[in-house]
């Protein structure tokens, strides 16, 4: 999340970028690392996309990108083990994707996604004709060497099923899991990772002593709908903390977040006191000495972070680049 | 600091051991000479008394299991009486049974199953409020609140030293 805020720190205008050119990239780079290691793919896409656009940048301002052309070829390989790592039928869920990795430059990852798809036929076919005559089984070659990379141990073992229709977020916090399913859409997406981060970070310096946790799972739905509201009623989490509590929003919640950014705060400060408030038994006066505490500790300003990180996001680039489909389009538009 | 990822909570802040100690001791007061016919008659069974067994190997104390019986004895006499809990006449003499049954019984057989359980889930979620909390939720996971009480605010650890009521030769009421 930090890395986020601090791409958009570092790229948000043309004269930021001309400040420290070199620190933008390697912050976009990293988060693309920070992707794969998550096993989500087109949050991967996006970074890595935008790395390689910021490298013709750099080189024209005279700096060395050697390393950083290394670096990305790097994460095309290691693209490439973990689609030959996870289960099979994950990767066939992103079959779609073949001509976007194209586009992009993802060689490995893309000779990767179809072998494991079963079209080694078409790898063959496609290799220039002078290989095809020396080296008839490079790409088998390939993967095999692939497999035997360190990379390939430590890239994660799952995809997160980006093809779902909902996505599933959780943590576990003083005896309480948090669990947030949210529409694989971006401002649900936003939303729940604004949640949790500032969860996680209000509770981080917490004492456990001070609470007595009376539920051990809050679950929450966030959803955007034509009929939802910009911010939802939290008065169910009240009387329904053991239920899942549906928070549904407005649709295009993205633009509402970027425009409304304090009542957005508002919301979150409030999720957090009617969540505190539901979960424990502490008396309130004793609760409210300790949001007071926390307050003064500035625990809320991290804890909202995330809620900047999103407006940053979407400012960097755009609302769209962490679907799937936005990367399947783009390459097919490509085509015609 | 304390761990905030660490398997096993800690204490909670409001406790405090004396604290407890009076509370029980307050049970133990308050329940002597209140429901004695119904005691003599679970004490002179045997199989009530295995059960018992059961309830001290998982830490229950006397005062537990009497304010189990005491719970249950309530329940049952109100059922008896029809009193209805749902109009202030009722929960008026509802508020006065503690003190009218101390000749009532009830089979053994009353003693077990899911509503004796529930006697003594009843009885942990009445120690929250003593011990100074506010249940605010209208649904509450009961295997919870008995999980807290065990493990954050030692309820299962403390008594009055006695030996038990609940097993042979029979003990006597801690001195309180």
């Amino acid at each position: 999340m930090e890395a986020v805020s601090a791409a958009h720190a570092s790229l948000y205008s043309v004269d930021k970028f001309h400040e420290n050119p070199d620190r933008g990239l390697f912050i976009v780079m990293l988060i693309a690392w920070f992707e794969l290691a998550l096993g989500r793919i087109a949050p991967f896409l996006a970074w890595h996309h935008f790395s390689k656009m910021l490298l013709p940048q750099l080189e024209r301002l005279g700096y060395d990108i050697k390393k950083q052309r290394e670096q990305l070829m790097l994460q095309d390989g290691c693209l490439a083990c973990l689609l030959l790592k996870v289960p099979s039928d994950e990767v066939h869920e992103l079959r779609d994707l073949a001509d976007a990795f194209d586009r992009i430059g993802l060689f490995m990852g893309r000779v990767a996604l179809l072998h494991v798809c079963g079209e080694r036929e078409r790898i063959r076919d496609e290799l220039p004709d002078e290989v095809k005559k020396v080296e008839p089984n490079a790409p088998d070659e390939m993967i095999a060497g692939l497999k035997k990379q360190p990379a390939f141990d430590e890239a994660p073992s799952n995809l997160c099923r980006e093809t779902r229709a909902v996505c599933i977020f959780q943590t576990s916090l003083l005896g309480v899991t948090y669990t947030i399913r949210c529409r694989n859409q971006i401002g649900p997406i936003f939303i729940a990772e604004s949640i949790l981060g500032m969860i996680d970070a209000a509770l981080a310096t917490a004492n456990w002593e001070n609470f007595a946790f009376i539920v051990d799972e809050l679950r929450l739905f966030i959803d955007e709908t034509a009929d939802g509201t910009n911010p939802p009623s939290l008065e169910s989490i009240e009387y329904n903390v053991l239920s899942e509590v549906n928070q549904t929003w407005r649709a295009d919640v993205v633009k509402w977040i970027h425009d409304h950014y304090t009542e957005f705060e508002e919301y979150l400060h409030l999720l957090l006191a009617a969540v505190i408030t539901a979960t424990t038994m502490d008396p309130w006066d004793d609760l409210k000495t300790e949001l007071t505490q926390w307050h003064k500790t500035g625990v809320f300003s991290r804890a909202l972070v995330a809620a900047r990180n999103s407006i940053a996001f979407s400012d960097l680039l755009g609302t769209k680049s962490y679907d799937l489909n936005h990367w399947i389009k783009a390459a097919a538009a490509q085509e015609v | 600091m304390t761990s905030t990822t660490g398997l096993k909570p800690p204490l909670h802040r409001k406790f405090n051991e004396a604290q407890s100690i009076k509370h029980i001791r307050n049970r133990y007061r308050g329940m002597k000479g209140k429901f004695d016919a119904q005691l003599a008659v679970l004490r002179a069974d045997d199989a009530f008394l295995e059960r018992c067994k059961k309830l001290y190997a998982d830490d229950y104390k006397d005062w537990h299991i009497l304010s189990a019986i005491f719970n249950r004895v309530m329940h049952l006499e109100g059922l008896r009486r029809g009193i209805d809990l749902g109009t202030k006449e009722g929960q008026a003499i509802y508020k006065k049974l503690p003190d009218q049954v101390n000749d009532v019984t009830f089979p053994v057989s009353a003693f077990d199953g899911s509503e004796w359980e529930m006697s003594f889930t009843m009885h942990a979620i009445t120690c929250l409020a003593t011990y100074g909390f506010e249940p605010r939720t209208a649904l509450m996971r009961p295997e919870l609140a008995v999980r807290f009480l065990r493990d954050r605010m030692r309820h299962f650890e403390l008594d009055i030293p006695h030996q038990p009521l609940f097993v042979r030769p029979l003990g006597d009421w801690p001195q309180v």
